[in-house]
């Protein structure tokens, strides 16, 4: 096994370049124009080593296609993917299998991904097999325990397991080849709270142990709060905010990250209906500013242009032509 | 309508080929020379020549075959090489309203069948009444349909013929409605039920497994809540949920039958439909009979697809609208 | 004593393999409340709601199910007909797959108008659109025209809401109704389902989220492993829970505000499987407190406005 290749300081662990991703949803009517789903438009993000950063939206806001898009699962319409400095779209097939092994995933569905047939070591010897590397019983034992499950279960089959259970097989699987990254999409959602708590603290400590870079994807804020050290806010394709977790979430420079906030129900706060209606359909999003139809301090400008991401202040960044302050 | 243009340009394409498949089959298979065969037995090498030359055997395929089309669809006089001067084309249009009658009334006696069979069984599912049907249904599944056939001629033609059970059955053979309307349905009751049992075994099984199947949905449930009975549960709800197999089915099962799939079924009871007609071209290889035949029901397995489509979307109002959640980004809650 | 709207009473599921889903349940609703029923999944809160309109899938129920009064334990099918949907409504959690996804909006709704009221099919359609836009949604009358696919998560749960009150039920079950919603749209949804509760009906909301209780909520009783270990006043239980169970679950809670905790305190082990409960306290296995009196299944005990099962409250 190659000893890990540290990349120098200057250069991020993972930096994303005005990544664009739309989907072909074929004609209404014969001659009818192709309608296109922007799922991401012109995200720019970048992660450092070690670095956590979570992906906050609603359904549809692309934030599941942006991880992919990280991933290298999916190729970006426009815009580059950099891991280590490489260019993923340009790596050849046997450095891109290298590279899946750096950079891990995990899912939300604990359940469907896993081949009940099979045991739990063998589950875990797989990544090892797939890109050709030595492992060892004990290895895996040692896999079992970093995630808090018992070796003993080294024998026994997935469907045995409960749903943190398997959730931690999930993370452990993820973690067999020592990958740098890891994206986990909405990895406490389907869960329990008394098992989501579990969960979360597994991997912040994990975070902390293993000096692994992670991106979060996710709709709660309080998870998200407790996991990620930075945040991105995502509305219909797009970064509308991105900063420190602590003081994004104390202080929202963007409209649409305050009503998140405050959408969140909590003991001690009067129940406000932040913001009207539903996200609009994300194949016609409005022009100018897309968050200007449901915004409450929207003025005639967020109709017309649309603001840019700009740095203000402290590590924050925010695409408002009005910004809370 | 981007599906109706589409659907037609396929419909063409796919008539295309089976004709050319058929026409190259036929040529291409050896010790099949129809020369020889349009001559007879026994006949001299110049009559086959002759007869090579006047049919146009000599020319090239593709000549060959864009004459034979010619004669099908464009001039519509296209005659047999076996039966001299039989237009093969008015034979299949005198056919064709025979094969429909039988089959129209098979579907009638089938849909009706497994609505019954297939709403009793999964009403009572598990107990008693469940499996004496789904013990029917397998025999009627497995019992051939011309051993059946000849049953029915054997008791309703000669044995019970005079008792008071068969008296009204008609000779065996087709009375059309223009002649006499209750002639027509009399000669074609025992042939369509006969044809029909097998596709009421199979139609009721798939019915009550897809209507179990739908009690056990979110929306079922939600019916319950509202107060609705169990006529209304399993009519308006149910069965509206699991209708939507049952047609697109329907719709390919009832095409191969009109197309010639209730071939012994009309040889049995002597009826002069489709499946006669291809029986015989297919043991004379009478060529221009085959090809108006398959053609004729290859148009009908087209047709009743598009049909079945229709229907479909007008049962279903989630086809044909926008898959674009499908390829949304995220994805809200567990 | 039966002036309450809804009363249960030591209520018990089992399956024939003697599975006990529901383990003795325990609550009350008067009109004019909101009861929080909490639990995580497996613990019954769905199947309770399920059972007070006789929806449960499967098993069989017994101990005391009144609604004003009224024993549904002995209601066979006519009387189950007349109750659902006129005397008590529920409302699911994902409306996309509780609609029948083949018949527009508005039919489904007249369905239950008609189903309870004889009225004319014209006369079923004008409270449809007139329910339609008490609920919030814009252009009621082309959304009655649609199919449930064609309407946003948002309004298909509005449409639902409307559905559930079109006979101005006495009750009104609301299963995760916010679950399968953005959080925008959440709070909407929960201002209208408050709403509700300000009408003199009474409200069962079934939910898993605190927050949500503790925002709309005036009653809670929180379930365990298929029995309810406390009750009483929404804001009293959240601000000085007593059972063991409730102070873990509410501390698993990732906070919003204050300082970041680096571990969130967690309850050890999984929830019993309804197969292998626990012949004493249901929680004991994983109970902190945990004691040779345990051993015993302890009562709902009243103390004053709220009820607890548990041995540190004799």
């Amino acid at each position: 096994m190659p000893p890990p290749v540290t990349p120098p300081p200057t250069i991020p662990l993972l930096q994303a370049h005005s990544l664009s991703k739309s989907f072909a949803l074929g004609r209404r009517r014969v001659w009818g124009e192709k309608r296109f789903l922007t799922a991401v438009d012109d995200v720019s993000l970048s992660l450092g080593a070690g670095d956590s950063l979570a992906l906050v939206g609603e359904s549809g806001c692309g934030k599941s296609t942006l991880g992919r898009l990280l991933m290298g699962f999916d190729a970006p319409d426009r815009g580059r993917v950099m891991f280590e400095g490489q260019d993923l779209a340009r790596l050849r097939a046997g450095e891109k299998r290298r590279l899946r092994a750096r950079v891990q995933m995990v899912f939300q569905d604990s359940g469907s991904s896993f081949n009940p047939r099979r045991s739990i070591g063998a589950t875990l010897a797989e990544p090892y097999r797939i890109h050709g590397r030595a492992w060892s019983r004990a290895a895996i034992e040692a896999l079992l325990e970093q995630v808090g499950l018992s070796a003993s279960l080294y024998e026994r089959h997935p469907v045995a397991l409960s749903g943190g259970q398997r959730q931690r097989l999930n993370i452990a699987r993820a973690l067999a080849l020592s990958p740098r990254l890891v994206v986990a999409d909405e990895p406490v959602s389907a869960l329990d709270v008394s098992v989501q708590a579990q969960i979360v603290n597994l991997l912040r400590r994990l975070q902390s142990e293993l000096g692994l870079a992670s991106v979060f994807i996710s709709h709660d804020l309080a998870v998200v709060r407790q996991i990620a050290d930075r945040m991105a806010v995502m509305y219909l394709g797009s970064l509308v905010e991105e900063g420190e977790t602590l003081a994004t979430l104390a202080r929202p420079l963007h409209p649409y990250t305050r009503a998140l906030v405050e959408a969140v129900p909590r003991p001690g706060r009067a129940l406000v209906a932040p913001l009207e209606g539903d996200v609009p359909d994300a194949v016609s999003p409005p022009g100018g500013c897309r968050f200007h139809t449901r915004c409450p301090v929207a003025r005639p400008l967020c109709a017309q242009e649309r603001p840019k991401l700009e740095t203000m202040g402290q590590e924050r960044k925010v695409a408002c032509h009005f910004p809370l302050v | 309508m981007r599906g109706v243009l589409s659907r037609l340009g396929q419909t063409l394409f796919v008539l295309f080929g089976i004709s050319v498949l058929v026409f190259a089959v036929f040529f291409a298979t050896p010790g099949s020379d129809p020369s020889a065969r349009i001559a007879g037995r026994g006949a001299s090498e110049e009559t086959i020549a002759r007869i090579r030359h006047e049919y146009g055997f000599d020319r090239g395929l593709v000549a060959r075959y864009l004459s034979m089309m010619d004669h099908l669809f464009l001039s519509r006089d296209l005659t047999s090489y076996v039966n001299h001067g039989q237009n093969v084309v008015a034979e299949v249009f005198h056919a064709a309203p025979v094969t429909l009658s039988l089959v129209s009334w098979a579907a009638l006696f089938w849909v009706g069948g497994a609505l019954v069979t297939g709403m009793l069984a999964a009403c009572f599912a598990g107990r008693w009444p469940d499996r004496l049907l789904s013990g029917l249904g397998i025999l009627g599944l497995s019992v051939p349909v011309f051993w059946l056939g000849e049953m029915v001629n054997l008791l309703s033609q000669s044995r019970f013929h005079d008792t008071m059970l068969f008296r009204w059955v008609p000779a065996l053979g087709y009375i059309p409605p223009g002649i006499s309307l209750t002639g027509w349905a009399k000669c074609l009751i025992l042939p369509a039920l006969t044809l029909s049992i097998a596709f009421i075994g199979i139609y009721g099984r798939i019915l009550r497994s897809d209507l179990l199947a739908a009690m056990q949905e979110d929306a079922l449930r939600t019916a319950r809540a509202k107060g609705a009975g169990p006529v209304r549960l399993w009519v308006f709800h149910a069965l509206r949920l699991s209708g939507l197999s049952v047609v697109s089915l329907f719709g390919l099962d009832f095409a191969q039958l009109l197309g010639g799939g209730a071939l012994l079924t009309e040889v049995v009871f002597a009826l002069p439909g489709v499946g006669h007609l291809t029986y015989q071209g297919l043991s004379t290889l009478d060529l221009p009979l085959i090809m108006a035949t398959v053609m004729y029901s290859a148009f009908f397995v087209v047709i009743a697809n598009v049909l079945v489509d229709g229907l479909y979307r007008l049962l279903d109002p989630r086809i044909g609208s926008r898959s674009g959640t499908a390829a949304r980004g995220g994805r809200s809650h567990g | 004593m039966d002036d309450a709207l809804l009363s249960i009473d030591a209520l018990r599921l089992a399956l024939p393999s003697g599975a006990r889903l529901l383990d003795g349940v325990s609550l009350r609703l008067e009109r004019g409340r909101i009861l929080g029923v909490v639990g995580e999944s497996g613990s019954g809160k769905s199947l309770t709601g399920l059972s007070v309109l006789g929806l449960q899938p499967r098993g069989r129920l017994e101990g005391k199910l009144a609604f004003e009064g009224q024993d549904l334990l002995g209601f066979g099918p006519g009387d189950w007909r007349r109750f659902r949907g006129r005397r008590a409504a529920i409302i699911f959690q994902d409306p996309m797959t509780a609609f029948l996804p083949v018949r527009r909006i508005g039919a489904q709704i007249a369905e239950q108008i008609r189903l309870h009221s004889l009225c004319s099919r014209r006369e079923a359609e004008t409270r449809v659109i007139a329910l339609l836009s008490r609920m919030g949604v814009p252009a009621p009358r082309e959304a009655a025209r649609r199919f449930p696919h064609e309407l946003s998560g948002g309004l298909r749960q509005r449409a639902m809401i409307a559905m559930a009150l079109s006979c101005d039920p006495d009750l009104v079950i609301a299963d995760e109704p916010t679950t399968a919603l953005d959080v925008t749209v959440q709070a909407q949804i929960l201002m209208l389902l408050r709403e509700i509760g300000a009408r003199r009906a009474g409200v069962m909301l079934i939910t898993h989220d605190m927050g949500v209780v503790a925002q709309i909520c005036t009653d809670i009783a929180v379930l365990y492993a298929g029995v309810v270990v406390e009750s009483g006043p929404a804001e009293a239980v959240l601000r000085t829970p007593w059972h063991p169970y409730t102070r873990a679950l509410l501390r698993a809670i990732p906070p919003m505000d204050g300082a970041r905790p680096d571990r969130l305190p967690t309850i050890e082990g999984t929830p019993p499987a309804p197969e292998a409960r626990p012949p004493g306290c249901v929680f004991a296995p994983r109970c902190p407190e945990r004691r040779a009196a345990c051993a015993f299944r302890p009562a709902l005990r009243r103390h004053e406005d709220r009820s607890v099962a548990c041995v540190l409250y004799p």
